[in-house]
């Protein structure tokens, strides 16, 4: 019974050992800790996107990405011009053929 | 210069401003950290993380709310997320000690006390301390904000967005558990 009461009175006290407590103070120099750290964050933003770019993968990635591109745009400009280009040279083909043609008519002409 | 103004120029960007609200507020920060995660350096982290949220996002604090209610809920969600990652190391902790390599201060964690208890009541604080870990989050932060930062229940009801009559509850809940916890430690250690 004692003991219960001894316990009980521990616990209480222990439970009020918080009254009167002052607020802790913060570790002296915060604000410049604070400015450290921000102009850090500014310069390992920078180093990060550096970093992130020459990575293997992502340089390879980005090289194959440019190349690709020609590709595409070398594929297409080629396509255009040689549909033009053949047109042209069926009609040239053609217009020297019917010459050589009427050469070959003239020197096959009998007297 | 009053606090709507010392806002305005924070969300210009202002560093006097800014060196102003740290002057002001570091004390507030600091001991809200310490009494929920119970470790100095830890809390000193969350202190330099709280400022510079503040810093970033000082430009979304539309003024609905009080400048320290918005403060209060910054550090109280970054000592709760602070302490989700350290319940997860210590996981990974027991797990490394099934082979042998865990560290000891994971599974024996150091004795705190808070600095700004008198010194006649640190043996108590500290057994206290220890029970108030074991408290429920919601318990916890508004047993901490009612005894260590002396905040008026209404002022708590805004900052865990709840009604007064709830917080009362928590706060008569936190206080039958840590009742409840501390009669056991004392009976079963004997004093």
């Amino acid at each position: 019974m004692e003991n219960n009461e001894h316990i009980s009175r521990l616990t209480e006290e222990a439970l009020n050992s918080l009254d009167g407590a002052s607020r802790a103070s913060a570790k002296p120099y915060l604000l410049t800790r604070l400015n450290a750290r921000m102009q850090n964050a500014k310069e390992s933003s920078w180093d990060n996107a550096l970093r992130f770019i020459s990575r293997p993968a992502v340089a390879l990635a980005g090289l194959c990405l440019v190349i690709g591109i020609n590709a595409i745009i070398v594929s297409y400009n080629y396509a255009g011009k040689t549909t033009t280009v053949s047109d042209e040279q069926y009609a040239s083909v053609d217009e020297f053929s019917s010459t050589v043609t009427v050469l070959n008519d003239i020197e096959n002409i009998e007297p | 210069m009053n606090q709507p103004e010392l806002i305005v120029q924070l969300q210009q960007g202002d560093e006097q401003a800014f060196r102003r609200l740290v002057d002001e507020w570091q004390d507030m920060v600091y001991n809200t950290a310490i009494s929920i995660v119970q470790n100095e350096d830890d809390a000193d982290d969350i202190t330099q993380d709280v400022f510079i949220q503040v810093y970033q996002s000082v430009s979304s604090f539309k003024g609905e709310s009080k400048f320290s209610t918005w403060l209060y809920r910054i550090v109280l969600s970054k000592a709760l997320d602070y302490l989700k990652k350290k319940k997860r190391k210590k996981r990974f902790g027991f797990v490394q000690s099934l082979f042998g390599s865990a560290q000891e201060e994971a599974m024996h964690p150091e004795e705190f006390n808070h600095p700004g208890i008198l010194m006649e009541n640190r043996e108590r604080a500290a057994e206290l301390f220890k029970a108030m870990a074991q408290l429920p989050d919601s318990q916890r932060i508004a047993f901490t904000l009612h005894k260590l930062e002396v905040q008026k229940h209404q002022d708590i009801a805004a900052i865990m967005n709840i009604s007064v009559t709830a917080v009362e509850s928590l706060i008569a809940r936190a206080k039958g558990n840590l009742r409840k916890t501390l009669n056991d430690y004392y009976t079963k250690n004997n004093f």
